[in-house]
C-alpha cells in the first residue's frame, strides 16, 4: 500500500465496464454491481436488484466497493466516484479529473483486477462529449481504509469535492496550518502548502479526510464555494497520485469562538472528544498562534517570557475545559481536532497520522512525523553530579551551604558547577542557531524582495519577524552573557568551599542570583527565538493563500524555519513539557 | 513641504507645552519622606473606574477613594538595596525600577520602609492582612491604583486615547529595547505620576478576581477577600499599547519571583500611605 501498485499484466480499456477478476478479494473488500446505473440523489440503503460480483463478469450497473471503512461508489452517469463512510448515508468526497469539471463527464470505462499489493484495484476512464480527452484515473483499495488514487500521466489534475470547511496542514516540529476560507473571502481559490499530508475538516464537525502523497505534488488548492460558483474541492495538480481517507466520529473535530466572558474562567465546552486520543487546539499566546495538546487534569505550567498560568486546555471528568486569561487570551476561536492517537485510544479507531503511516515511507514518512526533529532535547552532561538547568542545581547547592558542608561536600559543590557549565553551553549552542538563520533569512528575504517587487508587502512581514529574532538576540546579550561569565562564578563559588566561613550563605545566595540570572535569560531567550521561528513558519505557509506565486519562497522559508525548529530545548515547546 | 514640517513642529512643541502647563498647574502637592522618597498628595474623590471598551473584567463602575499620598516614582533598585540590603533586580541599574520582585518580597518592603520613616508597619507578614488604618508605607488598592494613573482623565490613557502618543509617558514593548529603564524619564501624568503606564507593571494590594467590579463597595474597595493572583497593573516594558492602559487588569501570583525562571522582570511596585491616618 506504500506505493503505486501496478499489475504485471497490461490491462486493456475496453468500451464497456467489465470486472477481470481472478481471485477471491479480500474478505474485507467487498464488490457490488448496482445493475442499473445509479442516478442522483443516491441512496445506498437502497439495495434491491444489486448483485455481489463474483468472478469475471461486465458489470450491468455501477460498481461498488466497500471495505471496513468506506463505501466507494464509481457512478458512471454522474462522471464521479464517490466516497461514503461506511456508517454514514452522506457522500464525504466526490473524485474527479479537474479538467473534466465544467464538462457532462461520465465513466466510460472500469475494470477491476488484483494488485501486487492491493486486494483490489479499479481502473477508470473519464470521459467528456466536448473536446477534453478522456482522463484514466486508477483505484486502489487497500488495508484500513485508505482509497489510492492514480492518474494515469503527470499531466493530469484531480479535484475532490466535498464541504471542506477547513484544511490544515499538519507539522510536527512547528504549528499546524489552519486555513480558512472564509479568512479570504474575495478569493475563489486558496493555495495550500503542499507538504505530503492534508486534512479537509468537513462541514458538521464529524468527518474529515485524510490525504497524503509519496511524490510531490505540485499544487494543491481549496476551490472556496464563498467567491465561487462551483463547490467546495480540493485539487491536486500535476498528475501524481495520493491516498485518501474519510475520519468519521461524532464531533472529531469542532471549532468555536472564543469570547471575551471565557476570560479568567473555567469554562466547560459543549464538544466532548468522541475518543481518547491527543487532541489539540491552537490558541493566542506572547501573540503567536501556539498549539496546545489537552492535558488530563487542571495544572499549572511555566513558559519564559509568559509565566505561570493554568494550562488553558484540559479534560475533567468527562468534560473539555478551557482556562483563559490574560497569558492566554480568549482571542479567535479554538479548532479542535486529532492528530494521533493517545494511550488509550482504541485499535479501531483511524488516526490522521495512521493513514500517513500506512500510506507513506522512507524519508517522506520521517520527514513528516519529524521523528528525528521531534523530541525535545535538554543541555545536560552524562557524568552529572546533581544534574538539572541552573535553578536545580543552585537549589541543591543551597542546602549543603545551609547545613555548613561545603567544605565537607567540595565534590558536590565542583560537580554542580561543573553541570552547570555543561547546562549552560548547551543553552548558548541551541540559542547560537537562531540568530545566524535569522540573518540568513533576512539576507534571503532581501534578495527575494529585489526579485519580486509584487510581494514586497508580504516579504517585508516576513522581514520584520526575523528582524525582531535578531533584536531579542541583540537585546538579552547583557543578561545571558557568555560562558566565560560562567567561569567567573564557578570560581566564585568553588572558592567558597575553601573553608566554613559565616558569610558564606549569603555570598551563595547572591552566587545563586547570577547563576539562574544567567540560565533564565538563556532559556527565556530560546523560547522567545523559537515562538518567532514559529511566526514565521506560519506566515509563510499562510501567505501562500493568495499568492500562488509565492510558493517557492514559502517553500524554501518553511525548509529553513522548520530545521531550526528540530530538537527545541525542552522550555520552548508547548504542549508536552 | 518644509512649511508643513514647520507647522508639525509648532505643534508639537504647542502640545507639549500644553502638557506641560496642565501637568504643572494641576500637580498636587509632592512631599518627601525620611528616607528620600517623593510622594505626591492625591486628595480625595471618585471616579469612573473601568473601561467599557476593555476586557470584561474592566466593568465601568463609580468608585470613591479617600486621600492618599503615592510614590512619585517606581521603587528604585537603589531605594530597595538601601532599606532591605539587597536588590535581586534582572537588570542592575540604581536609578531603574526594582523588579523581579514577588507582592510579598513587595510588602516586607513596605513594612521596612515604615518602620524607617517612625510609620507602624501596615503588614502582618504571618497573615500578609494590610491593616489599613495602619499609617505606614503599603501597596495601592487597585482603585487607589487606577484613580492615581488615570489623574482625573477618563480616557484610554491619562493623557487621552491616542495609544500613539503612549511612547511619550511609557516604556513598553514597542520603545524599551526589551528591559526596564530608568524611572521618571518619560512624561508624567497631569498629578505628577511617572511611569504608571509601563516601565514595571506594579504590584497591588488587592487579591483578583475577574468580577470584582460587579460586586465591589463604591468606596475604598479592598479587593476580594479570597484569590490566588494578586493585581498587577499598569502594563510593563514588555507589554503591548493597551496593556498600558489605565484601566487594564493583570494578576500574577504572589510568589513566584524567581530569576532562575525569568519573566519576573516585568513586576515592581510603588508605595503609597494613608493621609490621614488613625494610627
Amino acid at each position: 500500500m506504500r506505493s503505486m501498485p501496478y499489475i504485471a499484466a497490461a490491462i486493456l480499456l475496453v468500451p464497456i465496464a467489465t470486472v477481470a477478476w481472478a481471485d477471491p478479494p479480500s474478505a474485507l473488500v467487498h464488490m457490488w454491481d448496482t445493475v442499473t446505473p445509479l442516478r442522483a440523489p443516491i441512496d445506498l440503503t437502497q439495495r434491491q436488484g444489486w448483485r455481489a460480483v463474483e468472478g469475471k463478469s461486465p458489470l450491468q450497473g455501477d460498481l461498488v466497493v466497500e471495505d471496513d471503512s468506506f463505501t466507494v461508489v464509481f457512478a458512471s452517469n454522474l462522471g464521479r466516484v464517490l466516497v461514503y463512510a461506511k456508517d454514514g448515508p452522506m457522500c464525504r468526497a466526490e473524485v474527479s479529473p479537474t479538467s473534466l469539471q465544467e464538462e457532462a463527464a461520465t465513466l466510460t470505462h472500469v475494470m477491476v483486477s488484483k494488485g501486487e499489493e492491493n486486494p483490489l484495484v479499479v481502473h477508470t476512464v473519464f470521459s467528456a462529449k466536448g473536446t477534453s480527452e478522456p482522463v484514466p484515473i486508477t483505484f486502489t483499495f487497500g488495508e484500513g481504509g485508505v482509497l489510492g488514487i492514480w492518474p494515469k500521466d503527470d499531466t493530469r489534475s484531480i479535484t475532490i469535492f466535498a464541504p471542506v470547511e477547513l484544511a490544515l496542514v499538519p507539522s510536527f516540529v512547528g504549528d499546524d496550518l489552519i486555513y480558512d476560507p472564509e479568512a479570504y473571502p474575495s478569493a475563489p481559490s486558496l493555495s495550500l502548502v503542499s507538504e505530503h499530508v492534508l486534512l479537509g475538516l468537513l462541514k458538521g464537525g464529524n468527518s474529515e479526510l485524510v490525504m497524503s502523497w509519496q511524490d510531490d505534488i505540485p499544487s494543491v488548492r481549496l476551490t472556496t464555494a464563498l467567491a465561487n460558483p462551483s463547490p467546495t474541492g480540493l485539487s491536486f495538480e500535476g498528475g501524481k497520485g495520493f491516498f485518501l481517507a474519510v475520519l468519521e466520529a461524532p464531533g472529531i473535530w469542532h471549532r468555536g469562538k472564543l469570547t471575551s466572558d471565557y476570560l479568567e474562567r473555567d469554562v466547560t465546552l459543549s464538544w466532548k472528544p468522541p475518543f481518547p486520543a491527543i487532541w489539540l487546539t491552537q490558541l493566542y499566546e506572547d501573540e503567536v498562534k501556539t498549539t496546545f495538546e489537552f492535558r488530563h487534569e487542571k495544572e499549572e505550567h511555566w513558559r519564559g517570557g509568559v509565566g505561570f498560568y493554568v494550562f488553558p486546555t484540559w479534560f475533567s471528568g468527562g468534560k473539555t475545559m478551557l482556562t483563559l486569561g490574560k497569558k492566554i487570551p480568549p482571542e479567535g476561536e479554538a479548532v479542535i481536532y486529532c492528530l494521533e492517537r493517545g494511550d488509550e485510544t482504541p485499535r479501531s479507531v483511524l488516526t490522521p497520522v495512521d493513514v500517513v503511516s500506512r500510506t507513506l515511507t522512507g524519508d517522506v514518512l520521517a520527514s513528516i512525523l519529524d521523528v528525528e526533529g521531534r523530541p525535545a532535547w535538554y543541555p545536560h552532561r552524562p557524568e552529572s553530579v546533581i544534574g538539572g538547568a541552573t535553578c536545580g542545581v543552585t537549589d541543591a547547592l543551597l542546602k549543603i551551604f545551609r547545613a555548613g558542608q561545603e567544605v565537607e561536600k567540595k565534590y558536590l559543590v565542583e560537580g554542580g558547577v561543573e553541570d552547570m557549565y555543561a547546562y549552560l553551553e548547551g543553552m548558548f549552542e541551541r540559542n547560537a542557531r537562531f540568530y545566524p538563520f535569522a540573518q540568513d533569512m533576512v539576507l534571503y528575504l532581501d534578495a527575494q524582495e529585489k526579485a519580486n517587487p509584487e510581494l514586497a508587502p508580504w516579504l517585508r512581514e516576513l522581514g520584520a519577524t526575523a528582524e525582531e529574532i535578531i533584536t531579542t538576540c541583540d537585546n538579552a546579550r547583557d543578561t545571558i552573557r557568555d560562558i566565560s561569565y560562567a567561569h567567573e562564578l564557578g570560581a566564585k563559588t568553588v572558592a567558597l568551599t575553601g573553608e566554613t566561613r559565616s558569610d558564606n550563605l549569603k555570598r551563595m545566595i547572591e552566587l545563586k542570583q547570577d547563576w539562574t540570572g544567567m540560565g533564565g535569560a538563556l532559556e527565556e531567550l530560546a523560547r522567545r527565538e523559537h515562538t518567532l521561528t514559529r511566526k514565521l513558519y506560519q506566515q509563510a505557509g499562510y501567505g501562500v493563500g493568495t499568492r500562488p506565486e509565492a510558493m517557492p519562497i514559502a517553500e524554501e522559508i518553511r525548509k529553513r524555519t522548520k530545521q531550526c525548529l528540530e530538537k527545541p530545548e525542552s522550555y520552548e515547546i508547548w504542549a508536552n513539557y | 513641504m518644509k512649511i508643513r514640517g514647520v507647522m508639525k513642529l509648532l505643534c508639537c512643541a504647542l502640545t507639549i507645552g500644553a502638557l506641560a502647563f496642565v501637568v504643572h498647574a494641576a500637580a498636587p502637592k509632592t512631599t518627601k519622606t525620611k528616607t528620600g522618597v517623593e510622594m505626591v498628595l492625591l486628595p480625595g474623590g471618585s471616579f469612573t473606574m473601568g473601561d467599557a471598551r476593555g476586557a470584561t473584567d474592566e466593568e465601568r463602575h463609580r468608585v470613591t477613594v479617600d486621600a492618599f499620598y503615592i510614590d512619585k516614582y517606581e521603587v528604585t533598585q537603589e531605594h530597595y538595596r538601601k532599606l532591605v540590603g539587597s536588590d535581586y533586580s534582572r537588570w542592575k541599574n540604581p536609578k531603574a525600577p526594582t523588579e523581579q520582585v514577588t507582592w510579598a518580597a513587595a510588602v516586607k518592603y513596605c513594612n521596612v520602609r515604615s518602620l524607617a520613616d517612625n510609620l507602624t508597619p501596615c503588614y502582618d507578614l504571618k497573615t500578609w492582612k494590610c491593616d489599613f488604618a495602619a499609617n505606614g508605607y503599603r501597596l495601592p488598592t487597585e482603585a487607589e491604583w487606577e484613580y492615581a494613573a488615570r489623574a482625573g482623565s477618563t480616557t484610554s490613557y491619562s493623557f487621552g486615547d491616542n495609544a500613539s502618543a503612549l511612547r511619550n509617558f511609557a516604556w513598553m514593548k514597542e520603545n524599551s529595547g526589551d528591559r526596564p529603564r530608568e524611572v521618571g524619564k518619560k512624561l508624567p501624568n497631569a498629578w505628577g505620576l511617572y511611569d504608571m503606564h509601563g516601565n514595571v507593571a506594579e504590584w497591588c494590594n488587592d487579591l483578583y478576581a475577574v468580577d470584582y467590579y460587579q460586586k465591589s463597595p463604591a468606596k475604598n474597595p479592598r479587593g476580594p477577600a479570597s484569590g490566588k493572583q494578586r493585581v498587577v497593573r499598569g502594563g510593563s516594558w514588555n507589554s503591548r499599547a493597551g496593556d498600558c492602559r489605565s484601566a487594564y487588569r493583570a494578576a500574577e501570583n504572589p510568589a513566584y519571583a524567581d530569576v532562575c525562571i525569568g519573566y519576573y522582570d516585568v513586576y515592581g511596585f510603588r508605595c503609597v500611605r494613608n493621609a490621614a491616618s488613625s494610627k
